[in-house]
């Protein structure tokens, strides 16, 4: 041990000795799996914390101002709007926006943006906007696009999650959190009320054209402290001008019919939920079984060329499963809320390769069941039947992971905190057909599936290879035919490669570009 | 293969699975820095699958992408040692049997003396050693990843064999 090269040669055996199977990288990835998505701020810690004294300082810099200026409470205007509009039996929002107010600043166009809300407790909720309307009853939710002449219909969301979106998501944008004081002024009378105004100050996220200092809102309040309009006023020259008005009705008689799904003659009204449901009714299932307190079902199983199989399966919660955890809805953005269930599916290339490479093609999330379409492709190319495990029955790699919910953290967290996976083999009664369908036509077929889901807003084509860009799961709405089935063949035939290193178009694959010109042509120009 | 850099990038905007290509590409380095600290096979798979997560938790914070090697190193390392401090033996009854020490897997026992003498490096020279041979990085791969002209990297290694040999000398007269 007293030459260089004898060193270096004694590093290097070490490398080489090293067990090829000893791999702690499932173990990680297990591991992630009960993580969140990891975090995309990429800001030093120095200047996050700097960031994080800055807006402290601002915080109690505002908190003093508006202890000192105001005559409000302690608690934002905007936190009084909200409690006072949770706590009317009904109400009835009116926006309208003016579109530029530079036109009419000096007598021209007025032209304007009306987006108008109403609520009656234990009826309904509506919410127009200038192209789209949602409705939601006891029945059940419509969204409907007038330019498409479609309304979707679900069971969910709930008409008290709809009143929180526009509350949370929309009402929330136009007021200012900062700045209010007393504008004697501008006191007026309003529906016979004498009301006082106040002056809101600040930058307005969605005015973000016009500086700080030349945006401000008059709020005017009612005897019993309600807002009952609000004034969005921008200053482009020299002199102030209303670029918006939200008033705001309480206990108002409201017309029943606006709750009601009554839509013009040509609109073809969706039913979201039957189609999907039957498709993934648990009774016509190929293959159920009950394992934690979750139903894993089987639709449908295919062979297909070259050994490999085709699944459709799904996961939900069973019933006593969802009487305790019952689903929970997450509002997204305007017609999009994501109800929650108790797990998802993850075929994951990297817990299951041991006999073949799972891969998904596509999967939905709706009303908390979580349905995959997922091919596997065998390690060993040559083999005839690389799957099977006799008596006409063939291996499936069955998977679970967390969904992030309660369920999860109750039921498979570990002491440490560690969250696991449920994954387990099933042997499937699989005959060999005559002939074995095409990869083109089993995409065509998924491809088919997901078009027949109308009105699921969670259906997602994968359009990318996972370990190369971020770019994978698309809208379904923005992905054509022949682009999916060629995104397919480019994924199955990159993980056959074997391992994702070897395929000679890496580089190319590994741009997030390529991924966006295939999936949307006319947008990469 | 996809830059350290693109892997990061990848896993920060959420694909796991490019954070199992960096433990892949960092795993032998980091199980030969706990095994180091701890001289045991699995405790040392343990912290470092820990390591991996914690670093996964807290890659908002790796500033420099490239850096993610060096940077999961010292992560492996602090969790080692607080791991070999938290391990503290049990008393062991007079009427009992002690159990076999070490449970180190038979092909790493051999490598214990280079281990050991690795460790004593300075940090820098560590890293790209254990890097370079171990893991197999190129010298052009490391130096990426450190930051650092490939010509320096050529510098400390030279200087790092060298210094090896001379503990290793050491050791075995």
């Amino acid at each position: 041990m007293n030459s260089r090269v004898h060193v270096e040669d004694v590093l290097q055996r070490l490398g080489h000795d090293w067990p090829e199977n000893d791999s702690i990288v499932e173990g990680v990835l297990r591991g992630l799996d009960a993580m969140p998505v990891c975090p995309a701020d990429n800001l030093p810690r120095g200047r996050s914390i700097r960031r994080v004294l800055m807006a402290a300082a601002s915080v109690a810099l505002c908190a003093a101002l508006w202890y000192v200026s105001s005559s409000l409470s302690s608690r934002s205007v905007y936190a009084q709007t909200r409690d006072a509009i949770r706590r009317a039996r009904s109400f009835e929002v009116t926006s309208r926006f003016f579109i530029d107010p530079r036109f009419f600043a000096d007598g021209g166009s007025r032209d304007q943006l009306r987006l108008t809300m109403a609520f009656e407790r234990g009826v309904g909720f509506r919410e127009e906007r200038p192209h789209e309307v949602f409705i939601g009853n006891q029945d059940g939710s419509w969204h409907y696009v007038k330019d498409a002449k479609q309304a979707v219909k679900t069971r969910g969301p709930s008409v008290s999650r709809m009143v929180d979106r526009f509350l949370d998501h929309d009402l929330a944008k136009v007021f200012p959190d900062t700045g209010c004081e007393r504008y004697a002024d501008q006191d007026q009378v309003i529906n016979g009320q004498s009301c006082e105004a106040f002056l809101l100050t600040n930058a307005q996220r969605n005015f973000g054209d016009f500086d700080a200092d030349r945006q401000r809102s008059i709020v005017l309040k009612d005897d019993q402290s309600r807002i009952v309009q609000m004034n969005v006023e921008v200053r482009p020259m020299d002199q102030w001008i209303t670029r918006g008005v939200i008033e705001v009705k309480y206990d108002a008689p409201l017309d029943p019919t606006l709750f009601q799904s009554n839509f013009p003659d040509d609109v073809r009204v969706v039913d979201a939920d039957s189609a999907f449901e039957q498709f993934v009714d648990l009774d016509h299932a190929i293959y159920r079984e009950e394992r934690s307190g979750l139903w894993y079902a089987i639709h449908h199983a295919e062979r297909f060329e070259n050994g490999c199989l085709f699944f459709i399966t799904s996961v939900r919660g069973t019933e006593a499963t969802l009487k305790e955890y019952p689903l929970t809805e997450r509002p997204l953005q305007p017609g999009k809320v994501f109800i929650d269930g108790p797990a998802s599916q993850y075929p994951s290339p990297y817990s299951r390769g041991v006999r073949g490479q799972s891969i998904e093609l596509a999967k939905v999330d709706h009303r908390g069941i979580n349905v995959c379409w997922w091919v596997l492709i065998p390690s060993d190319q040559t083999a005839q039947v690389p799957f099977d495990v006799g008596n006409g029955r063939v291996w499936v790699p069955a998977s679970i992971t967390p969904s992030f919910s309660q369920y999860w953290k109750d039921k498979f967290t570990d002491k440490k905190g560690i969250t696991h996976p449920l994954t387990w083999d099933i042997e499937l009664p699989l005959p060999m057909p005559a002939t074995f369908p095409s990869l083109e036509s089993i995409s065509k077929k998924v491809y088919a599936d997901l078009t027949t889901f109308e009105g699921v807003t969670f259906k997602f084509p994968n359009m990318g290879n996972r370990g190369m860009t971020s770019v994978r799961w698309y809208d379904m709405n923005e992905v054509t035919l022949d682009q999916y089935v060629k995104a397919v063949a480019d994924d199955v035939r990159w993980w056959k490669n074997g391992s994702p290193m070897d395929d000679p178009r890496r580089k190319e694959l590994s741009d997030p570009r390529y991924w966006e010109r295939l999936a949307n042509p006319a947008r990469s120009k | 293969m996809p830059s350290t850099k693109d892997l990061v990038a990848s896993a920060k905007a959420g694909e796991k699975s490019a954070f199992g290509q960096l433990v892949r590409l960092y795993e032998r380095a980091a199980l030969i820095v706990a095994y180091a600290v701890l001289r045991d096979y699995h405790a040392a798979q343990d912290v470092s699958q820990d390591a991996f997560l914690s670093a996964y938790a807290n890659l908002h914070q790796l500033r420099d992408a490239s850096a993610f090697g060096p940077w999961v190193l010292q992560i492996v390392r602090r969790k080692a040692l607080l791991a070999k401090t938290a391990i503290r033996p049990e008393p062991i009854a007079t009427d009992v049997a002690v159990p076999v020490v070490g449970r180190s897997k038979d092909w790493i026992q051999q490598y214990e003396d280079v281990i050991e003498q690795l460790m004593r490096l300075p940090e820098h020279e560590r890293i790209v050693m254990v890097l370079r041979y171990v893991d197999r990085h190129s010298v052009q791969e490391i130096a990426d990843t450190i930051g650092k002209p490939t010509e320096t990297i050529r510098k400390q290694l030279f200087r790092a064999v060298q210094r090896l040999r001379n503990f290793l000398t050491g050791v075995l007269s």
